[in-house]
């Protein structure tokens, strides 16, 4: 087992939940982690605490060299991989390197969906995804007096709030008829979109955008209904693909993101993958999907690396989790978002919009398959919990609905979760 | 470890470890801040709960800050105030509401037992609260007594609902 090449492409929180589950189980097989950025792990989540200034660029980071060093592994930072060659076992790095592995493990995340070609992209339109992404932006918005949003996003609704101050203009262009769409439904996201207009923030629903071009040092946003916008930055954030192209000649099975099996493991038997790039169950519909959010891949990480190890955990699927806050409003939801009458979901709704309250709970089958909480989401670990483990809540239904249920009361109910 | 341990039978729900817990992390005397609550169930018994201190705590798995750490040598999950940068990624972690984000210390915060000598405990009048190394006879009694809870609380519930 001492000789076991472990090799791990990405550099990301699904990545290092597999070296630290790897590294219980086994001290002495070798580990190399291959990362197309030259940098430690570090968190995504946190770039727009960094835009706001919350934070430090060195608090974005969830290990330091040393935990490189103490866990023994071997970095290949600043070098992407161009290639797997299943047959030979090896992994093609862009310098002509190669790496061989025993098992391979691809946690490579996903990268922003861009809207205009690298080519005709005008140096003033960013995504956000990467420490580079925020310090680009960062620089720009010094001097900007017009920032355009494409689509009004989780991560760019946290950009406006994190940028927000005198002087600067926002404008948020959503192809959806509401704000976060996917994320909460049209009710939630109508309080939202209130908040932050009160705000002095723009929104445009429904509206299409057709291009972005360059004049002069502008960026010009055409919309589908004709008119433009102006600005001095653009931020795209029409959602993110996980990072596959390099495995096209692999035989890795990719549909939308990699398929694997519960013990993460690809249709080829020593390659696993996790986090972003990799889909999984999604608990409330069965289906497989990608499920791109932090909880899921810490979960799946840690799950691939025990398997890489030759112990056995099984992933037993993940839920669509959100939670952020924007302007101080604080939202949360958690399964199905939106349900359709057809698939026998009652909801129990409660709302007071004055004091920017809401929730709403879907059920099925006298189960929770989806929440959506805004205000006071201080519970709502809970009911995620009612809602993983597929609890009977006939006796609460009442007492949820009227937004009069202690969710402690629940305690014993959640025992032995 | 050394863990706070609760009785049902003993508890008057007099809240005293609430407010005993406030003053001490908040410097306050406000229930609501406090990482401890008594939880009534129906006016038929009271049980203070704080947070379990998880062997693998689902709340440090998932903090993207890495703020949520298990101090080695007593066993206590610390959440570091200095790295918590408020994203309650946590709160929706935990299956038992035992992590809250504060909305007056801008943290994430949980029960940390007080480094080892409890508030709560301290001030509890009745003996409900007991501070003391977890063995596994009184793991055995505590995992009897939270089936015990559950079978007798859904007994009541259920016997509502039929009314």
């Amino acid at each position: 087992m001492g000789n076991l090449r472990q090799v791990i492409i990405g550099n990301g929180v699904a990545s290092i939940s597999a070296i630290k589950a790897i590294r219980q189980v086994d001290r002495s097989c070798s580990i190399t982690v291959i990362s197309a950025e030259n940098c430690n792990a570090y968190s995504p989540v946190l770039l727009t605490y960094y835009l706001k200034g919350q934070i430090s660029r060195e608090h974005l980071f969830i290990v330091d060299s040393s935990f490189y060093r103490m866990n023994n592994i071997k970095t290949k930072f600043g070098i992407k991989a161009e290639g797997v060659d299943a047959l030979r076992q090896t992994v093609q790095l862009e310098d002509g390197g190669n790496v061989g592995y025993d098992n391979l493990l691809i946690a490579t995340g996903a990268c922003p969906v861009s809207l205009v070609s690298p080519r005709e992209k005008p140096d003033n339109v960013f995504s956000l995804r990467t420490i580079e992404d925020a310090e680009r932006i960062l620089e720009c918005v010094k001097t900007a007096k017009e920032v355009v949003l494409i689509e009004g996003g989780l991560v760019n609704l946290q950009i406006v709030d994190a940028l927000f101050r005198e002087g600067i203009r926002f404008t948020i262009v959503e192809l959806a008829r509401q704000v976060l769409y996917g994320c909460v439904d049209a009710d939630c996201a109508a309080i939202i979109k209130r908040q932050i207009e009160s705000q002095g923030v723009s929104v445009l629903l429904g509206e299409r955008v057709t291009g972005i071009s360059k004049r002069g040092n502008k960026a010009i946003v055409t919309l589908a209904s004709g008119g433009e916008l102006v600005a001095d930055m653009v931020i795209v954030g029409i959602g993110v693909r996980p990072d596959t192209q390099f495995l096209s000649n692999s035989g890795v099975k990719v549909d939308r993101g990699i398929l694997v099996d519960e013990l993460m493991r690809t249709n080829i038997h020593n390659i696993f993958a996790a986090g972003d790039v990799s889909e999984g169950e999604n608990l409330v519909t069965g289906k497989k999907e990608v499920l791109p959010n932090w909880i899921n891949a810490c979960k799946q990480g840690r799950i691939a690396g025990v398997n890489m190890s030759g112990k056995q955990e099984r992933y037993e699927g993940g839920l669509r989790d959100t939670i952020v806050t924007i302007f101080g409003l604080t939202a949360a939801s958690v399964g199905l978002s939106e349900a359709s009458n057809d698939d026998g979901v009652t909801e129990l709704a409660f709302s007071d919009s004055d004091r920017k309250t809401y929730m709403k709970i879907m059920v099925a089958d006298n189960r929770i398959v989806g929440m959506i909480l805004l205000g006071r989401t201080g519970k709502a670990g809970m009911l995620r919990n009612l809602l993983k483990n597929r609890k009977e809540i006939s006796t609460w239904k009442g007492k949820l609905a009227r937004n009069a249920l202690d969710l402690r009361e629940l305690l014993p109910a959640l025992a032995g979760s | 470890m050394k863990i706070i341990t609760s009785k049902p039978d003993k508890c008057t729900g007099c809240r005293l470890c609430e407010l005993a817990c406030s003053l001490k992390n908040t410097r306050e005397f406000n229930p609501t801040r406090a990482r401890i609550q008594v939880i009534g169930f129906d006016e038929m018994f009271c049980l203070p709960v704080m947070c379990f201190h998880c062997e693998k705590p689902y709340c440090a798995e998932v903090c993207p800050a890495g703020a949520i750490t298990v101090e080695e040598a007593s066993g206590i999950v610390r959440v570091s105030k200095e790295k918590c940068v408020g994203c309650k990624i946590c709160t929706l972690a935990c299956p038992f509401g035992n992590i809250v984000f504060s909305t007056e210390e801008k943290v994430a915060v949980k029960c940390e037992l007080c480094d080892g000598e409890p508030e709560c405990v301290l001030f509890c009048a009745t003996g409900a609260l007991e501070f003391k190394e977890a063995d596994t006879a009184m793991i055995r009694k505590k995992i009897a007594l939270s089936e015990k809870l559950k079978e007798i609380y859904e007994g009541i519930k259920y016997a509502k609902w039929e009314i």
